[in-house]
């Protein structure tokens, strides 16, 4: 404020009309932004400090709700466990996917719109329609795959019944409907200047070498945005935890967000949630700042340092 | 260049006004006696477009947790006698409305008037509700004599009434089971199993798989519907209740309840933990009772509602339902295990139209409206004037739970802890652990125990 004020005394009177149309411009997002998003997160902050039951009136624990997460909680580190392996597997199985599907469809293959689109179906189609579909695919007993198996005289595999292979069915789900990647990813190979590719050749750089030494280091900036995305969006990952599973078999995958909404509104305890809502933010923030940190090391950004 | 037709301050100045109009109008509510006409014939569970009070009428928000009623709340708001009783109110009712949007409700000061087949004792033990001791005392309509002695204690809580019972609710726990499949497997329908020991030789009978070593048909789930409560478990093997309301203490670590886990988990190891936490996340299968009306599982502990819904819902699997008492050890052979609840309409603290929810809630005391209930949904209600002149044969199986009440040994109320959904969210995981294998019934009980303790003091509940 101390430096605003100044600035605002200097401004002449046009420039300061100006502001004030400009600020009228935008009030209607800055009204949402702060009624929406600025406030509920400082109310959340406040209501993780409460005990608060969503019916009675909040009231001022301190961090015993943290204390309780970290040191009496007998499934928070187990819920750790799961999201961990979780967003450790899914995010570079999913970019990694995401990226050979891209270039696969940067290629001048027949079909290549046609191979765009359905690439992004499963972006597109909503979770739950996808999570029913997979539900019937992946079912011991009566699902689609399992059923190929047999016919084949081979044996079923429990994918989402049993505790070992459910976090790789869901991760394996995950993977498949990673589209929006694909469509971020092919805009960056588009970039990619095509005079790097031809003094490539002009140097003797075969496919693989150039792919390695051209491709992956000018599609970089896209990868760290895909790569930040998928972070933040598999720590918060409920949908299909919570529709194909539930959290089971015996909490195989109980991962944060169905733990988070089962606190919240199964048990009552919203300020619990809040404290585990504002741990997550913090982790998301923890790792989005060390993935910006090591981008000096990886990312190319076209000249600038 | 063509002339400018909007400054612009002057576009700005229209905009700032009508932003204002705007908000001014969304602030704003509905005029309470604005006239629009009454269409009578939406949906049952609309509540877009819901019909309009008449000028001086109010609306009735009624809010109900699951979809079952909708045909039954239709065929009552278009009886006459509804509306006599209802006067200038129209009812607004929605159904399916699930707990976190009657929770946000509350929290937001604008729950609705009235709600039913809600987690009522945590609602109102936490203060969501207000006694309606007054309204049904003095009712001309709601009488304590006419009701179930242990379906009207099951209405109060620490001396206060939960809420005004009625539209169903009666006795909960009885062996439903197919006497066709029985009789196929070459079992005696005339002689079902009273022990747990004896539903495990009917279930070993009734499982079967098909060459492939997929589970074609199993006998009973002991973890389906009504007998996956901690409620049965204790009640079945100790003949206790975990929950003790005098005293606000929960018995869990009990040699019965370690019972419990075990001989429930031998159920499972037959058909396989894998096959059977598969069979249940199949959408057709794993849904409450949908085993049972699929054919697939052949027999189910659930209670009143079991002969009317089934026959409602597949009649070619009712025909052979029959129902008897609820399976206890061998060693308590002959006891006969009853629990009940009432369904109430609840009244909500902030609700703005309790006088026009209590008429409704009394209409639903009604025989009009049990009749409507009892032919659309298959659904009773332990009044018993209404009772008696309910057909035991209406439905098949429904004779059991007519007769049953007078033979009763141990009744319980049951769903009373507000601590009720962590218990049974930590029963659902301990007990996979112990027919997994991963833990012993009496280290479930106790980590139960341990678990449930914690929550207490950590909710600070008292």
């Amino acid at each position: 404020m101390q430096m605003a004020a100044p600035r605002l005394r200097g401004m002449t009177k046009r420039e300061k009309r100006s502001l004030i149309q400009g600020l009228l411009f935008i009030s209607p997002w800055l009204i949402g932004f702060f009624a929406f998003t600025v406030y509920p997160l400082i109310y959340s902050f406040y209501i993780s400090l409460t005990r608060y039951d969503l019916i009675g009136e909040p009231r001022y624990i301190g961090f015993a709700n943290y204390s309780e997460i970290f040191f009496e909680d007998p499934l928070f580190w187990q819920v750790i466990g799961n999201t961990l392996y979780y967003v450790l597997l899914s995010v570079p199985l999913s970019l990694g996917f995401a990226f050979c599907v891209a270039t696969l469809l940067n290629t001048k293959i027949v079909g290549r719109s046609f191979f765009r689109a359905v690439m992004y179906i499963p972006a597109i189609v909503p979770a739950i329609c996808t999570s029913m579909v997979w539900l019937f695919l992946l079912n011991i007993q009566y699902g689609a795959i399992n059923g190929m198996l047999q016919a084949f005289n081979l044996p079923v595999i429990p994918f989402l019944s049993n505790p070992t292979l459910a976090k790789p069915s869901i991760i394996m789900v995950a993977v498949w409907a990673t589209g929006n990647a694909v469509v971020v990813f092919l805009a960056g190979l588009q970039d990619v200047p095509r005079s790097l590719y031809e003094a490539a050749t002009v140097d003797g750089a075969n496919g693989f070498q150039q792919f390695w030494n051209v491709t992956i280091p000018m599609c970089t900036p896209v990868i760290l945005f895909n790569l930040i995305m998928g972070f933040i969006n598999a720590f918060q990952e409920f949908t299909l935890p919570y529709l194909l599973t539930n959290g089971g078999p015996v909490n195989a995958t109980l991962f944060y967000a169905v733990y988070l909404y089962r606190n919240a509104f199964q048990f009552l305890r919203m300020g619990k949630a809040s404290a585990l809502a504002w741990l997550l933010l913090i982790a998301v923030v923890i790792t989005t700042i060390l993935l910006f940190r090591s981008s000096a090391r990886w990312v190319y950004y076209g000249g600038e340092k | 260049m063509t002339k400018q037709m909007l400054s612009r301050r002057r576009f700005l100045k229209s905009a700032a006004f009508a932003a204002t109009g705007a908000l001014l109008a969304a602030c704003g509510g509905q005029q309470a006696g604005s006239p629009a006409p009454a269409t009578g014939d939406q949906p049952a569970s609309s509540s877009g477009n819901a019909p309009q009070p008449a000028s001086g009428g109010k609306t009735v928000q009624w809010w109900f947790a699951w979809g079952n009623l909708d045909a039954a709340v239709n065929a009552i708001k278009e009886t006459p006698e509804f509306k006599e009783a209802m006067g200038d109110n129209v009812l607004e009712y929605k159904s399916s409305v699930n707990t976190e949007a009657i929770l946000t409700a509350v929290a937001g000061g604008t729950p609705p008037d009235g709600g039913s087949n809600f987690d009522y004792a945590n609602l109102f033990y936490r203060g969501a509700l207000t006694p309606p001791d007054d309204l049904v005392n003095s009712s001309s309509i709601i009488k304590k004599e006419e009701i179930l002695e242990p379906l009207w204690n099951s209405a109060f809580y620490d001396g206060k009434m939960i809420g005004i019972p009625g539209i169903e609710s009666y006795i909960w726990w009885g062996l439903n089971y197919n006497s066709k499949a029985a009789e196929d497997a070459g079992l005696d329908p005339d002689n079902p199993p009273t022990t747990w020991e004896e539903a495990f030789e009917w279930h070993k009978a009734l499982t079967q798989f098909d060459d492939a070593g997929n589970l074609k048909q199993f006998g009973l789930d002991p973890y389906d519907a009504m007998a996956g409560e901690m409620d049965f478990g204790a009640q079945s093997f100790g003949g206790f209740n975990w929950w003790n309301e005098q005293e606000r203490t929960m018995r869990l670590d009990d040699e019965a309840v370690a019972q419990c886990f075990e001989t429930c988990g031998e159920f499972i190891k037959l058909i396989g933990p894998d096959k059977f936490s598969g069979m249940r996340q199949d959408q057709n299968l794993g849904g409450w009772g949908a085993a049972f009306n699929a054919g697939v599982q052949n027999m189910i502990i659930e209670g009143y509602w079991h002969p009317g819904e089934t026959q409602i819902q597949k009649p070619e699997i009712a025909q052979y339902n029959r129902a008897t008492w609820a399976p206890v050890p061998a060693s308590r052979k002959g006891k006969k295990i009853m629990a009940t609840g009432a369904h109430f309409v609840v009244l909500f603290k902030d609700a703005k139209n309790i006088e026009g929810m209590f008429k409704v809630a009394e209409f639903l005391y009604t025989d009009k409206a049990l009749d409507i209930i009892f032919k659309e949904v298959g659904w009773i209600f332990g009044r018993i004037p209404w009772l008696e002149k309910v057909d035991p044969n209406a439905y098949p199986g429904l004779k059991f739970y007519i007769d049953a009440p007078s033979q009763v040994d141990e009744w319980i109320i049951g769903r009373r802890s507000p601590l009720q959904p962590f218990v049974q969210s930590q029963y659902i995981e301990l007990r996979e652990k112990v027919f997994r294998g991963e833990m012993t019934g009496t280290e479930a009980a106790a980590e139960m125990q341990k678990r449930a303790d914690a929550e207490w003091k950590a909710q600070g509940l008292s």
